[in-house]
């Protein structure tokens, strides 16, 4: 029996884009495991975890992985294999393994701020490395975090490919005005 | 050549060139194409939109009425753009509009002299007969007629781009009392954005002379921008006009950005749409100055006061030679001054007022005065006065004309606010509460000095940044003249012949008059019945004077008048702007199936599923059109096996103590008893009682659900389901996660389905392992999946899935496999076909319209539990033989057409809608009877099974017989399903 290849949502050999001062880079692939405590189970969810949920809008580390607030009542564990989880979160929480519903990409450069802009009505001034922010970039779903000085982009899989190339659209444009100089 | 011989802010160092109506120009960078226009002796500039009268330069800024031009050729010409906000570039070509074939020859002039004939509302009083006419001949003469720019007609090359930007502190205009505010709030530390729609930075202080801080106006503006530029906590943005004010702090802005370039860099946006998210906001948008009516005010050469000293002191421009000013206001003096120290001659200072003392000038000067005429078809020759029962003529090439200011305050009408007449100032000006978040200063506030400016910018800013735990610094402000200008109000001067009101929409007095006679004179009707205020400049510089005139003639001042409210946006915006980058392929996402890459590669088109692109068919060499497709894709799966991608499909996963309590009180059906490895399909209604979705779910283990629902609602169920668990009943422990993503999920159908399957999954797969409606997790080649026995097609069938970073691999090696056993890939179409053949309803019946009775499922409906909707089902009217019930049709005759969304009537019956027995929803030809086949919903239709009734469709001329019959057409008894 042939082997399933493994692809990245955004296709075989995805290269960097890079435009002016910036560069939208993929991350390598990890597992992603979304977590749904069960009723008055999250303290015993963040223990299984070895650290604390982390609070709406924000972010924590335990040892094994990148918790993320996901929305109302839902976290994303980067870093976290389903299989390995659920048998320990049995009947404390919901497990879905997201490791290939997100794609995961960084956006670097002097230009991140500005670029990311034009993409999303989040301040940017507002996310800190304790941040994770979902909310909307061109016209999709993200959910955002600091790197440094850049953003992390974790985006919904099957539209990945179409945002990226806005993400493209929107460094080239940024790149391309920095051009024209003053006036 | 009528630039003056120094002054103006504009480089004399360097020449630009440019064209308009094809003459070769040139001017300074720094000029406005209508600085450049009038420097070159240029006055006439275009017709006006009814009259089509000679029309003339009239303001400095935003809200010309007259100079509207053509910028720019072939696919990037556009339209009704103003003079006097284009900033002066090389290689610039401009067109007059509205003249043909000149503005100096302009052959629909003949509508001047029909003027009687085109007065207020004529629409709805000439052309009336023959009433034959009106659409044949009237109307699209008047259409040709009427607009003012063409259009390029080619698509449009410029990209556009839209930005978020976010601030303490917004300060809309970058005059006298945004700049104070500005540098008040940027030296406080505040992240302050300073937005002004001109090119360069300072507003009237560019065109006064009238010292600042003991020098030129322009000076202490230029050296405040650079401070303001060296401030990282600033942000200027020039050639950018703050167009709106919305909720939550929110403005909308369009910045110019490419728009002057002929040919802007590759990516470059032409402009740039803007939403600035501020926790305060400054209004200082100045005011802008409103003329006079009187006969023959609108010939070229007449502009108003302000404009000309803009002219002469910011472009060193001279719009006449011999000027006279007419004014009823202190602030006309100063325009007086500027000619005279300008050099050019005064021919007279007319003031309407008595007993006021101008300033000696070496013109005369004349109060208690009118102008009551004026002549010069294509250009001002000469103007009429009248000073008690004196009359007198002057020979005059320009006239600057004040009657006062009106407080731009258009933004603080945005959300409901509406602006106070201030009978001292005679003007309206902006009321106490208006937009939450927003303050006034300067000008725009009806403070009308330039120290009153800088003092109310720096004390709305102050206010501002008291607001956001600042501490203002309170820095000095610089010395600036303090005179407030005195005004008495003089609206229309009594005299015969046409006044203008409304330059752009020939409006006059006379029109006011005609509506007011007429009943239409309360002021949201004038609007609509003259046109007054309704052309491309609404209405900025004759609105108040309109009012004016109309409280005149009525005996009441404007304030009792009232007037029409403000919406955005302050000044015309492209569409293309507010789209942004969202247009043509990028108008909404792209949600891709893992198997759309080996579609594409095999040629198969793409149809729209709501975002998703599905492969439609998948031709192949020989085919002559898709049916050839769609027919052998419906073989593969009847015949041999085919594979189609069902990924787009929403996928839940329920898990939690109650998570079956949840099944229960959303679905018709008991999924309570639905055991471990097993699905069963649901219909979910709504609280009234119709269909709502359906689908199938999934019981992977204790508590632990995944729920299916079509692709269309595959956010509407979370939401629901979302809803129930948070509002209806909180005391459920259960969660809920969409898993349409990360699941690839192909369907696996036919009569050799198992011998694929068995190629591919590790398990056994057999009947007595997997029967029907059987799941559970498999090997799929290596990799972790899922199998569910259920078949949409009516044929033995599986789905199976793998973590959609596999699904491109499986697609592959399902077809594959599904090609060696006499089989292949099928799509969108011939899954249609596939599921009217066996009578399964999707969206297309489930509209949202139909009831679970009407769909058939009746017996799905619990009778022994409570549910989303069983009450409402339950309603009388909703049950019974009156409805339409799901039914099968096919043509009487064979080879005739069936077609979607045609109507049923009985035989003989009147095709009225009173006479309606139903509507067909779904159709297709069935490769395996041969002939069209369709779904639908009949009166009664499950008891009328063998009539033959007609299917009518009007607008597309049809009305053929067809025959009831049970929705089931192929293999009715599901034989095939359980093998």
């Amino acid at each position: 029996m042939a082997d399933l290849r493994h692809l990245s949502p955004l296709g075989p050999g995805f290269a960097a884009l890079q435009a002016g001062r910036c560069t939208l880079a993929e991350r390598p692939h990890r597992a992603k495991t979304g977590l749904r405590p069960f009723r008055g189970r999250a303290a015993a969810l963040s223990e299984v975890l070895g650290g604390p949920l982390p609070a709406p809008q924000g972010r924590a580390e335990t040892p094994h992985a990148t918790l993320l607030w996901s929305g109302r009542g839902a976290w994303l564990a980067l870093g976290a294999e389903a299989a390995a989880l659920a048998p320990r979160l049995h009947g404390l929480a919901g497990v879905t393994d997201e490791s290939d519903a997100w794609a995961e990409l960084i956006l670097t450069g002097p230009d991140a701020e500005a670029v990311l802009a034009r993409l999303c009505p989040l301040d940017a001034r507002s996310l800190t490395p304790a941040s994770a922010a979902p909310t909307e970039l061109a016209h999709s779903r993200a959910l955002i975090t600091r790197e440094g000085e850049g953003f992390g982009l974790l985006l919904p899989r099957s539209s990945a490919a179409w945002t990226v190339h806005e993400i493209g659209a929107a460094m080239r444009s940024i790149a391309a005005q920095q051009g024209l100089g003053a006036g | 050549m009528s630039r003056l011989a120094s002054g103006g802010l504009v480089d004399r160092s360097r020449r630009l060139s440019f064209t308009f109506d094809g003459r070769r120009l040139s001017g300074h960078p720094g000029d406005t194409l209508a600085s450049a226009l009038l420097a070159n002796g240029v006055r006439l500039v275009g017709r006006s939109f009814k009259y089509h009268r000679p029309r003339g330069i009239f303001s400095a800024g935003s809200e010309e009425p007259n100079a509207l031009m053509e910028i720019g050729v072939g696919a990037r010409r556009t339209p009704n753009t103003r003079a006097t906000r284009v900033m002066l570039t090389e290689g610039l070509v401009a067109r007059s509009q509205n003249a043909w074939p000149s503005p100096a020859f302009d052959l629909m002039a003949v509508n001047d002299l029909a003027a009687p004939l085109l007065g207020a509302g004529f629409y709805y009083k000439t052309f009336m007969w023959p009433k034959s006419f009106w659409e044949r001949v009237y109307e699209p003469l008047i259409r040709r007629a009427a607009g003012l720019g063409r259009l390029a007609g080619q698509d449009d090359p410029d990209v556009y781009d839209q930005a978020f930007a976010h601030a303490d502190l917004l300060v809309i205009g970058a005059g006298p009392a945004g700049l104070m505010a500005a540098l008040e709030a940027g030296e406080a530390g505040a992240r302050v954005i300073l937005a002004d729609e001109d090119f360069t930075l300072g507003g009237r202080l560019n065109a006064e002379t009238a010292p600042l801080a003991g020098a030129a106006p322009h000076a202490w503006a230029a050296h405040t921008v650079a401070r303001l530029s060296a401030m990282p906590n600033v942000t200027l943005m020039p050639r950018t006009t703050v167009f709106g004010a919305y909720d939550g702090g929110m403005y909308g802005a369009v910045q110019e950005v490419a728009g002057h370039l002929a040919a802007p860099p590759e990516g470059c946006p032409r402009e740039t749409h803007w939403r600035i998210r501020a926790q305060a906001a400054v209004l200082c948008a100045g005011a802008i100055e409103r003329p006079v009516a009187f006969p023959g005010n609108d010939r070229p050469g007449v502009m108003l006061a302000s404009a000309l000293r803009s002219y002469i002191t910011r472009f060193g421009v001279a719009p006449g030679q011999r000027v006279a000013v007419f004014t009823n206001n202190d602030d006309g003096w100063r325009t007086a001054q500027a000619v005279e120290a300008a050099g050019l001659t005064l021919a007279a200072l007319i003031d309407s007022r008595e007993g006021v003392s101008p300033p000696t000038l070496s013109g005369r000067v004349i109060t208690g005065a009118v102008v009551t005429d004026t002549a010069g078809r294509r250009g001002l020759t000469g103007l009429t006065l009248r000073a008690g029962s004196r009359t007198e003529q002057l020979a005059v090439d320009c006239l600057a004309v004040s009657g006062g200011w009106n407080p731009t305050l258009h933004l603080t009408a945005h959300l409901g606010g509406r602006p106070e007449w201030d009978p001292g100032l005679a003007a309206f000006v902006p009321s106490a509460a208006h937009v939450p978040g927003l303050r006034v200063a300067g000008a725009a506030a009806g403070v009308f000095t330039t120290a009153g400016a800088l003092a109310g910018g720096q004390a709305a800013a102050a206010e501002a940044l008291a607001e956001l735990g600042r501490t203002a610094p309170g820095l000095p402000l610089p010395e600036a003249e303090d005179m407030p200008p005195r005004l008495t109000p003089l609206w229309a001067v009594p005299a015969r012949g046409r006044a203008w009101v409304d330059l752009q929409n020939d409006v006059t007095t006379k029109d006011i008059a005609t509506a007011r006679d007429e009943a239409f004179g309360a002021p949201e009707h004038l609007k609509r019945y003259t046109t007054l205020g309704m052309a491309t400049d609404q209405g900025k510089t004759g609105n108040v004077l309109a009012l004016g005139v109309l409280g005149a003639l009525t005996g009441r001042g404007p304030e009792e008048v009232g007037t029409t409210t403000f919406r955005p946006p302050y000044t015309p915006v492209t569409l293309a702007a507010l789209a942004g980058r969202h247009a043509r392929g990028a108008f909404q996402p792209v949600r891709e199936a893992p198997s759309n890459a080996l579609a594409r590669a095999r040629g198969a088109p793409m149809i729209e599923a709501g975002l998703w692109k599905r492969a439609a068919y998948f031709p192949q060499a020989g085919d002559t059109s898709w049916r050839d497709a769609c027919d052998r894709e419906v073989g593969f799966v009847r015949e041999a096996v085919g594979v189609s991608d069902v990924s787009t499909l929403g996928k839940i996963e329920i898990t939690g103590p109650d998570a079956a309590a949840l099944l229960d009180r959303v679905y018709t059906g008991t999924f309570s008893t639905l055991a471990p490895g097993r699905v069963r399909y649901g219909v979910m209604l709504r609280e009234d009682g119709f269909v709502f979705d359906d689908g199938t779910t999934a019981c992977l283990g204790p508590g632990h659900y995944v729920m299916t629902t079509t692709t269309a609602n595959a956010g509407p169920v979370l939401r629901h389901l979302e809803f129930c668990l948070q509002v209806l009943w909180p005391e459920l422990d259960a969660v809920c996660a969409s898993v349409t993503e990360g699941w690839a999920q192909f369907a696996v159908a036919g009569p050799k389905g198992r011998a694929l399957l068995e190629r591919v999954v590790a398990e056994d797969v057999s009947d007595a392992a997997f029967p029907f409606m059987a799941c559970g997790s498999v090997s799929v080649a290596g990799v972790p999946g899922r199998l569910f026995r259920i078949s949409f097609s009516g044929e033995r069938a599986w789905e199976i899935a793998v973590p959609s970073g596999h699904g491109d691999a499986l697609a592959r090696l399902l077809a594959e496999e599904a090609e060696a056993l006499g089989g292949g890939l099928y799509g969108m179409e011939a899954l249609n076909v596939l599921r009217i053949e066996k009578g399964h309803v999707t969206g297309a019946e489930l509209h949202g319209r139909t009831t679970a009775f009407d769909c058939g499922f009746a017996k799905m409906m619990s009778s022994k539990k409570d549910y989303i909707g069983r009450a409402g089902a339950a309603r009388p009217g909703l049950n019974g033989p009156e409805r339409a019930q799901l039914v099968g049709v096919k043509p009487v005759d064979p080879g005739a057409k069936l077609l979607a969304g045609a109507k049923f009537l009985n035989r003989g019956a009147e095709a009225v809608a009173a006479e309606e027995q139903g509507d067909l929803t779904s159709v297709c030809h069935s490769p395996v009877l041969g002939h069209m086949i369709g779904l639908g919903f009949v009166v009664n239709g499950r008891a009328r099974r063998g009539e033959v009734i007609r299917m009518v469709d009007l607008l597309r001329g049809a009305d053929i017989e067809v025959e009831i019959c049970a929705p089931h057409f192929v293999d009715p008894e599901g034989e095939r399903l359980r093998g």
